[in-house]
């Protein structure tokens, strides 16, 4: 299946929101993508990428704590935003 | 920190619209549900199927866009008005079923975006899940000490309901980024589970709990 992975929207992104240090969290069937999304990304931008390795069931999974690493921005694929 | 979404919309063109699918909706009120990925196949696939049935729209609970389905969204949402028919359209069967556990729907069309194939699904699809949960039902009844799991995942994380929770048993609340169900075992005082993080938990991850879980739903 061929997805919309969106990188000129990822890319202006995290130039509008300024960010250094990015966080990649990805569905299991997207992670396999991983390498493409972030070389994509490094052709383009000097910022620190990083890739959430555990789960996101859902929009409604969002890691926590990431401020205290210096993470400034997380891209969350596969899911729009959760309405509570 | 801010978070940014980017829903990975599916590239791919239906195929034709097939007879069995002109039969299957005839003349009748079709709810046409999907994943965040498919919205724009579901959108053109409705206009077609317009000349043949009556679309209902409906927006679920915790999704931002009409028609879309999430793993919950049945367990929140008020289906005002029950169509004859629920189609979704999309791969599995893990979002339509939540159709099923939560009784919106007796059986549920899942109709496969690459071919139009047909795939239905029922009660008797879900009735070990159902069977497991009335037992869990049970079991809180009997239950001395109760084991409330709250979720410190934003989304998902109910600790007002988890207090409110008001019952002559011995209470005692857990907390956990996601929960982890070989931890749970240590904790054998417990008699039975209440859920206050996704509904699916007591469901689909029944089986990996020894002892009898419920949805906080289902209390309050």
């Amino acid at each position: 299946m061929e997805y919309d992975l969106e990188i000129d929207k990822i890319i202006s992104k995290i130039k509008e929101n300024s960010a250094k240090n990015v966080l990649l969290q990805l569905p299991d069937g997207l992670k396999p993508k991983a390498k493409e999304i972030v070389d994509s990304l490094r052709k383009e931008l000097d910022v620190n990428l990083f890739i959430w390795s555990g789960s996101n069931f859902g929009s409604c999974d969002i890691p926590l704590h990431l401020e205290k690493l210096g993470i400034d921005l997380i891209l969350h694929f596969g899911h729009s935003r959760f309405v509570k | 920190m801010k978070i940014e979404y980017f829903e990975a919309r599916v590239k791919i063109e239906l195929p034709e619209i097939t007879q069995e699918l002109i039969d299957l909706v005839k003349d009748k009120s079709v709810a046409l549900l999907t994943t965040v990925q498919f919205l724009e196949q579901r959108a053109s696939l409705a206009v077609k199927l317009l000349k043949y049935c009556k679309i209902v729209n409906m927006k679920l609970a915790h999704c931002k866009y009409p028609d879309q389905i999430l793993g919950c969204s049945a367990f929140d949402s008020e289906i005002p008005e029950n169509p004859d028919l629920f189609i979704y359209l999309g791969g599995g069967v893990f979002h339509p079923k939540s159709l099923i556990l939560k009784e919106v729907a007796d059986e549920v069309y899942c109709l496969s975006p690459i071919d139009f194939s047909i795939r239905i699904i029922t009660k008797e699809h879900v009735s070990s899940l159902i069977k497991k949960r009335n037992g869990a039902l049970s079991g809180f009844t009997i239950a001395k000490n109760i084991g409330i799991l709250i979720t410190t995942k934003p989304g998902q994380n109910n600790l007002k309901k988890a207090l409110e929770l008001k019952a002559d048993k011995n209470i005692y609340y857990f907390l956990d980024d996601t929960i982890n169900f070989a931890e749970l075992e240590n904790f054998n005082f417990i008699d039975c589970w209440v859920n206050t993080a996704c509904p699916r938990i007591a469901y689909d991850d029944s089986i990996k709990i020894g002892k009898p879980i419920i949805n906080i739903g289902e209390l309050i």
